[in-house]
């Protein structure tokens, strides 16, 4: 399968080039890497310009919304349709080196499945790391907490953390045209797959992402960001 | 020549990951030890590091003066078998030809000590182009540029690793030991493979800021 990482970054340089390792470490091969630099972002490129490889794809397009972000990336790339999957790549978690490898594992051997997502087992908050064990529902339980999904989910419907998703053509092809943003690109993906009956299952990556809680997390004031 | 990467990390795990895939990249080949250094509780940072480096060594230590941290790291490993000793500092970025460059100038002079000025400051989300030195007052007559730019062999080792005056930071007695034994310092041309990377965990940044 031929898998397109895609991650949109807005002025977080020294995480996008973790990020771009982190993609770059993979054991599975077959991948391209693309980077949607938002621009308004300062120029980041000295910062991860000893990393280009051929794998990895530069574009740069205004900031806008989350989802128009993350649809700039993907279709940035000129033969975008000639992929499999699309896995989303958060410049600011931590990928360990088989997690696009068990997701393909996964979609190969569900082909009825349209979109994957995991639950998450360990969060970096500041520097301090927070590890989960499985509640009796089945979640994981971090500091009394539940890091299962961010903001509930379409009825009938198990996603799990946001920064997770990863995808086939059909999915894509259900959210890459959504002009009403009246939420964050997640949210309204996972409302429009529901609606489309797009087949999503869970793919057992816990042990191979990182939740990282910091002072550049989209939900910090801006004047705690610098 | 058998090089050897040294850091000494504290409570940064998410730079010292970054750190850990630089070396892993460099062009030339290298071991690479790591100290975490921890103050009363060990942190561990299994889980954060575990799937990435190549020829890699962790200890944990109870954090104490910067020397004793990187000498606590160079110790760990059978240093007396490497040529050069390589400072790498978690929080900076080092690209992939940055050891290539301080063995060819090893190579090419005769020095004992090598270090290099830095082009690129990243401070916060934003690139300062600029020449940055050094930090601090250097001993007369002597030229050495940014700490975090440090490379020494054996003999510069042997000067340093027993020292039990904690009088400055560690750059500043290494400095002032090697000067005073004259050993033989050289410029590394390395100013475009490194970044100085300005953060609030910085050294100089307040504890309670730092969390």
């Amino acid at each position: 399968m031929k898998v397109l990482i895609y991650t949109s970054s807005f002025d977080r340089p020294k995480m996008l080039r973790s990020c771009i390792q982190d993609a770059q470490s993979q054991t599975y091969n077959d991948i391209l890497h693309v980077i949607n630099l938002t621009a308004g972002s300062t120029n980041q490129i000295p910062v991860i310009n000893d990393l280009f490889n051929g794998k990895t794809h530069i574009v740069m397009y205004p900031n806008g919304h989350s989802h128009v972000n993350n649809m700039n990336a993907i279709m940035s790339v000129h033969n975008y349709m000639d992929f499999d999957l699309f896995v989303k790549f958060d410049d600011d978690d931590i990928h360990k080196k088989d997690y696009v490898q068990n997701i393909v594992n996964h979609f190969e051997q569900h082909p009825e499945c349209d979109v994957v997502s995991t639950c998450i087992k360990h969060q970096l908050n500041g520097n301090v790391v927070l590890n989960a064990s499985p509640n009796q529902f089945g979640g994981w339980v971090i500091c009394n907490d539940v890091y299962d999904n961010l903001t509930g989910n379409p009825e009938g419907t198990d996603y799990h953390m946001p920064m997770t998703f990863a995808f086939n053509k059909k999915a894509l092809l259900s959210i890459m045209n959504l002009t009403n943003l009246w939420h964050f690109d997640d949210v309204l993906w996972r409302e429009k797959w529901a609606k489309d009956g797009i087949i999503h299952q869970t793919v057992h990556n816990e042990d191979q992402v990182i939740w990282y809680v910091h002072a550049n997390n989209i939900s910090m004031s801006h004047l705690l960001k610098t | 020549m058998k090089v050897l990467c040294f850091t000494t990390s504290y409570n940064r795990p998410k730079m010292l990951r970054s750190c850990i895939q630089d070396i892993a990249n460099q062009t030339y080949s290298v071991h690479h030890v790591v100290n975490v250094a921890f103050d009363t509780e060990k942190q561990d940072y299994t889980s954060i590091i575990e799937d990435i480096g190549s020829n890699l060594t962790v200890v944990y230590n109870k954090n104490v003066h910067q020397q004793v941290n990187h000498m606590n790291a160079i110790k760990a490993v059978n240093y007396k078998d490497y040529d050069l000793f390589v400072k790498i500092d978690d929080d900076d970025i080092y690209k992939s030809d940055y050891v290539e460059n301080i063995v060819q100038c090893f190579e090419e002079t005769k020095a004992d000590v090598t270090s290099s000025f830095i082009a690129d400051q990243l401070n916060g989300h934003t690139i300062y182009r600029g020449r940055y030195d050094n930090l601090g007052n250097k001993p007369e007559h002597t030229n050495f540029h940014m700490p975090m730019t440090f490379a020494f062999n054996r003999k510069a080792l042997d000067l340093i690793i027993g020292l039990t005056d904690f009088y400055h930071y560690e750059d500043m007695m290494w400095r002032d030991e090697w000067t005073k034994a004259g050993l033989i310092h050289s410029t590394a041309l390395n100013h475009e493979s490194v970044i100085w990377y300005i953060h609030g965990k910085n050294i100089s940044t307040a504890n309670f800021l730092r969390s």
